[in-house]
């Protein structure tokens, strides 16, 4: 059979395949394609594998396969996905809260800092946004406590800020003046609990700080003698009246005010000139040369002042060089009760 | 109109089939499980093996369904893909346990007990007559008029040109008809 002969014999196979597919009997094609009766065994083939079709699924296995096929697609997807639009608002909020907690973490690490930390000056700039909205007054106190709880945890680790102390007891007094005369209201009531806080750590500090910041100490403490006068504290509370059994010695005592110091350094006529006498008589003549170093020779026009106690503990501490006016002037008006 | 020409509802069936809609998924089965089977039937010749390769033909659609885009495949012809490619697997598991294989398809398809009669009888029959065939002539003749794919529909699936399927097809035609003479 040539090749042209056996295209022809495939197209009419086809044609009557298709025409028997749309319903004709394998007759009425043979009519309608004379030529293909030679083809007619081959389409009598075809009708008869054609009759295999009637093989379908069991009704109880097909069902079986569906219940199979519906419990895998769940198993697979488990629930909706949420629309993408909800996605993109849900990945944006998502770093929104991420940034927020960075931010609230940032803040808080910050609100836990000291002034040589890196993130004091956010705790500082943080502050400045709190305050905004307050009162004056109401600022003023909320920056002195702070500023003092600074000082206090500085304190608690060995480090004296003094700066922070000033900071503190001039914002305190900024509220204290905005306070006025009114001293039952609940700020004042937390101006005092301040005061005692400061009265108590400034005491501690004339103890157990560094001869060297003992200048400033002393400043701070005169400062808080002037708040604790601006706030009538009661006499026990100050500096110039120790707790009743307190046996401590003010290395450093303190001059509250400046009237106070002017009233205590006020020395009786004549006695002046004795008090000086009986200290020069106490040394023996030509010993006193000898006995002082000369790192501590008391420079010219002070050589009148007694001899400055050194407190339990701190002997063996240096002064440091020269005289100071606080100490000079502390030396003398140390009240009866702290010696 | 071919076995694979798409349902007027195909595509809905589809994509609700993705969110895993049940209902969709057994229209797709509903539509396209005989023809699957017939395939899977009178290529293996077992009536339950061509069962539960039909399952598993369904079970990779499920899975796949996601990733199934219509580029020119129709979904019928991908479904019928899956199918070959499983037979593949079917064959090659088959291929390690030779001698039991071997006997196997010896013996021809393996009847089940709630299948009429005459309907086993006629399997049976158009099984061992398909056996005459090459296996690519048999693909064809399963395709075309037992699964009932066009001509163009077989040319898809087998991924053949058309001319080459219709060769392929009159010559099985051609065996057959001097089997079926020669049995009778």
């Amino acid at each position: 059979m040539g090749r042209a002969t056996e295209e022809l014999e495939m197209e009419i196979l086809e044609r009557c395949l298709r025409r028997m597919e749309e319903g004709a009997d394998l007759e009425a094609c043979l009519r309608e394609f004379p030529e293909a009766a030679a083809l007619r065994r081959m389409l009598e083939a075809a009708l008869w594998i054609q009759q295999g079709r009637q093989a379908t699924l069991r009704p109880g296995v097909l069902r079986r396969m569906i219940r199979e096929g519906q419990m895998r697609a769940a198993a697979l997807r488990p629930s909706p996905r949420p629309a993408p639009r909800a996605l993109r608002w849900g990945g944006l909020l998502a770093v929104f809260l991420g940034l927020l907690l960075a931010a609230l973490g940032v803040a808080g690490a910050a609100e836990a800092s000291l002034p040589d930390a890196p993130l004091y000056p956010v705790k500082r700039a943080l502050e400045g946004l709190l305050t905004i909205a307050m009162p004056p007054a109401d600022r003023a106190l909320w920056l002195a406590e702070r500023r003092w709880e600074e000082f206090e945890r500085a304190a608690g680790q060995g480090r004296w800020l003094l700066a922070l102390a000033e900071e503190s007891l001039h914002e305190a007094e900024v509220a204290a003046r905005a306070e006025g005369g009114d001293g039952s209201s609940p700020r004042a009531a937390r101006l005092r609990a301040l005061l005692a806080r400061q009265e108590a750590l400034l005491t501690r500090a004339a103890q157990d700080a560094p001869v060297e910041i003992r200048p400033a100490l002393a400043r701070a403490r005169a400062r808080w003698a002037e708040l604790a006068r601006l706030l009538h504290m009661p006499e026990k509370e100050s500096f110039s009246s120790p707790t009743p059994g307190a046996d401590f010695v003010s290395p450093m005592p303190f001059t509250p005010t400046a009237e106070v110091l002017r009233e205590r350094t006020r020395t009786p006529p004549g006695l002046e000139k004795k008090e000086e006498r009986g200290e020069k008589d106490q040394t023996p003549p030509g010993l006193e040369k000898r006995e002082t170093p000369p790192s501590q020779r008391t420079p010219p026009g002070q050589g009148q002042r007694p001899p400055t106690r050194t407190p339990p503990g701190l002997q063996g501490t240096r002064s440091p060089p020269g005289p100071s006016q606080d100490q000079g002037s502390g030396s003398k008006d140390v009240p009866p009760g702290r010696r | 109109m071919g076995l694979l020409t798409p349902h007027p509802e195909e595509k809905r069936w589809i994509a609700r089939a993705r969110k895993g809609d049940p209902e969709a998924i057994a229209a797709l089965y509903q539509h396209y499980a005989d023809g699957i089977y017939r395939y899977l039937l009178y290529r293996v010749g077992d009536v339950e093996l061509a069962e539960d390769l039909t399952a598993d033909v369904f079970l990779k659609m499920i899975e796949d369904l996601p990733r199934y885009e219509e580029r020119g495949l129709p979904f019928g012809a991908w479904l019928f893909r899956i199918a070959r490619a499983r037979l593949i697997d079917h064959w090659r598991r088959q291929q390690r346990r030779a001698t039991l294989a071997l006997e196997d398809t010896e013996t021809g398809p393996q009847l089940i007990r709630d299948i009429p009669e005459d309907e086993i009888a006629t399997s049976e029959m158009i099984e061992r007559a398909l056996r005459v065939l090459t296996e690519e002539q048999r693909e064809v003749v399963v395709l075309r008029f037992l699964v009932g794919m066009s001509l163009e529909e077989v040319a898809r699936t087998m991924g053949k040109s058309v001319g080459a399927v219709k060769a392929l097809q009159h010559r099985a035609l051609a065996t057959l008809a001097r089997y079926l003479e020669r049995i009778r």
